[in-house]
């Protein structure tokens, strides 16, 4: 199968500076994008993300390209998600009924206008999804990943993904249903 | 159970579907109607992706600290060199030290051997012949009489050469008599 050769690859293989540049650059934006939906706050995905590309850096060597660039980043990033939530702290938290939030919450000059807090709705709703689909859902909403590239990061078969992000949107139905009611 | 493979497929597929998932939906209101209404969630979920503000001097700090991560694995490890050259010396003496004292002990061992009377050595194979052939009893019996005759020998022996150095010749009837 013909498949779009990694553009990243090569050049961050070689350690060039200014190809890892462009590289966190380019990722940075998506992947806090993507860990705000993960976890409780923004500050915790600024965390994260900067973790992640530190462990990017150093497991650059023994990374051999069976996946996109982007997909082991991902993957990093994830693996530390799933790591953060299962922490007893972040535990207690979301079981005291802090529900975790995005990380422009509160911050939109427009947050009193209806979209916004339907968007508020939505995001709060995602999180209360079980992680593999949220996951799922997030990559695919937010970031626009193609079902065989989450398949990657997640590590599971495409199938896997693709029924995650089927009962994930039926479970997100459910809930804002539920929410729209009372 | 074919309404949500149908609705899965419609959602995830990449376009082409089964001629006769394609046929149930056509014909399947309330399929179609669930097909939209989650392709609908789907796109107000994209427009509810947080916008985020760019923090230019986090971001370059990121790009700083990701950059010299990725250079720090090689410096560590020419810088480690001596440290490793100085554990395998380590290694290398402390076996070497093992093996000499083993060798020492194995010596040492040898020498008692030599020494024992033919009358002990023996003992010591009729001490093993009847732990080999005959009863418990007669095996433990001969080995501790050889053991206390052995114990005996070199009391006795002993306690005459240390009371030999305490007199000195005179008080043991020596020098002159």
């Amino acid at each position: 199968m013909a498949e779009a050769k990694d553009p990243w690859l090569d050049d961050i293989k070689a350690k060039r500076q200014d190809a890892l540049e462009a590289f966190v650059r380019a990722h940075t934006a998506p992947l806090v994008r993507y860990l705000a939906g993960m976890v409780r706050n923004g500050a915790d995905a600024e965390e994260l993300a900067q973790e992640t590309f530190l462990r990017f850096a150093t497991s650059l060597g023994s990374f051999r390209g069976e996946c996109s660039t982007r997909s082991f980043l991902f993957r990093i990033g994830h693996n530390l998600a799933l790591n953060h939530l299962a922490s007893a702290t972040v535990r207690r938290e979301i079981l005291a009924g802090e529900l975790p939030e995005g990380p422009n919450q509160g911050r939109s000059p427009h947050s009193d206008t209806l979209e916004e807090e339907r968007n508020i709705r939505l995001r709060r709703a995602l999180k209360t999804l079980p992680p593999q689909q949220r996951s799922v859902v997030i990559l695919r909403t937010w970031l626009d990943l193609s079902f065989r590239e989450i398949a990657e990061v997640l590590s599971l078969a495409e199938g896997t993904v693709k029924a995650h992000y089927f009962f994930g949107l039926k479970n997100l139905r459910k809930t804002l249903e539920v929410s729209y009611d009372t | 159970m074919i309404h949500d493979q149908a609705v899965r497929l419609a959602l995830t597929g990449s376009g082409l579907m089964p001629a006769d998932v394609e046929q149930h939906i056509e014909h399947c209101g309330r399929c179609r109607q669930e097909i939209d209404a989650l392709r609908a969630l789907g796109l107000d979920l994209a427009r509810a992706r947080p916008v985020l503000s760019r923090d230019a001097e986090w971001e370059e700090k990121l790009i700083a600290r990701t950059v010299s991560a990725v250079r720090k694995p090689e410096a560590r490890s020419s810088r480690s060199l001596p440290w490793r050259a100085a554990a395998a010396v380590f290694i290398l003496s402390a076996g070497l030290t093992g093996a000499l004292s083993v060798l020492r002990l194995e010596s040492t061992g040898r020498s008692i051997q030599a020494n024992l009377s033919t009358k002990e050595q023996q003992s010591v194979s009729r001490g093993l012949d009847a732990l080999a052939f005959g009863t418990t009893e007669d095996s433990t019996a001969t080995l501790l009489s050889l053991t206390e005759s052995s114990v005996g020998d070199q009391v006795e022996k002993q306690s005459a050469d240390a009371l030999g150095d305490y007199l000195g010749p005179a008080d043991t009837g020596g020098w002159n008599g």
